[in-house]
């Protein structure tokens, strides 16, 4: 059907659309050149390494591992690369049967997650216990300048507490920053 | 031509309001230092690229793999406190700073910055001299092992305040602002310790702490 066959209304209207997708063009191009983009000349995907260290079956525990874990992708300024690996694969890295405690342990412990082939590459590892049932939340964060092999570890643990969704949110919070500790992209 | 014109402007408009939207990608509220997260969804959409990388590397140092294959995770059994003498917590909240340094501006600053987030999210801390909690407080926060932690008696420090934010602030190295390197929260009845870490505390999440300083989630 061509326009000459159109009705006036309807050409008027064609019309209008016309007038108006041009318009809109005209006012987003010029916001889309004003307004902030991430840089991305040469930058690169912060790589983070996320192991949960429950076995996926609680509902409230998977709640709470994925406000930790939704932070961790959202908070950071530029992109994040997020992996994740089994609980039993960091066991078996670590060369260990138990991570009880984790939060509280030195450096050296991790040594088998922080170095070798499956570090390479690496610029965090975020390691998770949430326990809604026992009001426990526990995380180490590894991260800083020089990527796994050089990085610190930074703890934190919530106790005593109702892991609600904001103390989830906190926590996630708090772990995306420390994530991205001396990141350079 | 009235006509013509009045929803034409109607649209250009409804138009000019939403082309922000449209065209805001780089304007993404996940700025950390300005976003207010307590608005944000539990959970919520993750732009990030996620990959669960495949579990056959737990085949490659076998003589490592667990003998018993347990996989029920599990951490060590936290022991209850030490009985105390316990005052009662009817007092406003506290904020108490560990330091060794003359504060910096941007230190101060922080501080006021973190009171005035937690007060526009309804939690309102005193700050308080440390005084003779000193000791107990650096201990406090310089133990890693959870169960040690569970056997300090933290109601004295606590005092009679319904909740105590520690933060301490380490001094400055090379001229360069150490800023916070460990914080907690004190709360509850018996006092204990409800919030641990070492690391900083980023202003991105100072309103969210109030999650752990509120009446609401005390046990």
């Amino acid at each position: 059907m061509s326009g000459r066959h159109l009705a006036p209304g309807a050409r008027a209207l064609l019309l209008r659309l016309s007038a108006l997708v041009a318009l809109g063009g005209a006012l987003i191009l010029p916001l889309a050149l004003v307004l902030p983009l991430p840089a991305r000349a040469g930058a690169r995907d912060l790589e983070v390494l996320f192991v949960r260290l429950d076995d996926g079956s609680d509902a409230a525990t998977t709640a709470c591992v994925g406000a930790v874990r939704g932070a961790l992708g959202r908070a950071f300024g530029g992109e994040v690369h997020l992996m994740s690996i089994p609980r039993e694969v960091l066991l078996t890295r670590l060369g260990t049967t138990s991570l009880d405690g984790f939060v509280g342990w030195p450096r050296e412990r991790f040594a088998g997650a922080l170095s070798g082939r499956s570090a390479a590459g690496l610029d965090a590892l975020v390691i998770l216990e949430c326990a809604p049932a026992q009001q426990r939340l526990d995380l180490v964060v590894f991260a800083g300048t020089g990527a796994l092999p050089s990085a610190d570890a930074q703890r934190l643990s919530v106790r005593h507490t109702e892991i609600t969704p904001a103390v989830a949110r906190f926590a996630g919070s708090v772990a995306s920053v420390w994530q991205s500790e001396g990141f350079s992209p | 031509m009235n006509r013509r014109v009045r929803p034409f402007g109607a649209v250009v408009a409804l138009l000019l309001l939403v082309s922000p939207l449209a065209c805001g990608g780089g304007a993404r509220d996940d700025a950390p230092s300005n976003a207010d997260p307590t608005e944000g969804p539990v959970g919520g959409g993750e732009p990030a690229t996620e990959v669960t990388l495949p579990s056959d590397d737990a085949v490659e140092q076998p003589q490592h793999v667990a003998a018993d294959g347990e996989g029920t995770p599990t951490s060590a059994p936290v022991p209850s406190p030490l009985p105390e003498a316990s005052v009662p917590a009817t007092g406003p909240g506290q904020l108490v700073l560990l330091h060794t340094h003359e504060l910096l501006r941007s230190e101060e600053r922080y501080v006021e910055q973190l009171l005035g987030a937690l007060r526009r999210a309804s939690v309102t801390l005193e700050r308080t001299p440390v005084g003779d909690r000193a000791a107990t407080l650096e201990s406090w926060l310089t133990e890693t092992d959870p169960a040690r932690r569970a056997q300090l008696a933290l109601g004295p420090a606590r005092g009679s305040a319904r909740a105590l934010l520690v933060l301490r602030l380490s001094a400055p190295v090379d001229r360069r602002a150490q800023g916070v390197t460990a914080f907690g929260v004190i709360a509850g009845e018996p006092p204990r310790e409800r919030l641990w870490a070492q690391g900083d505390l980023p202003a991105s999440s100072h309103a969210l702490l109030a999650a752990l300083l509120g009446e609401g989630t005390q046990p």
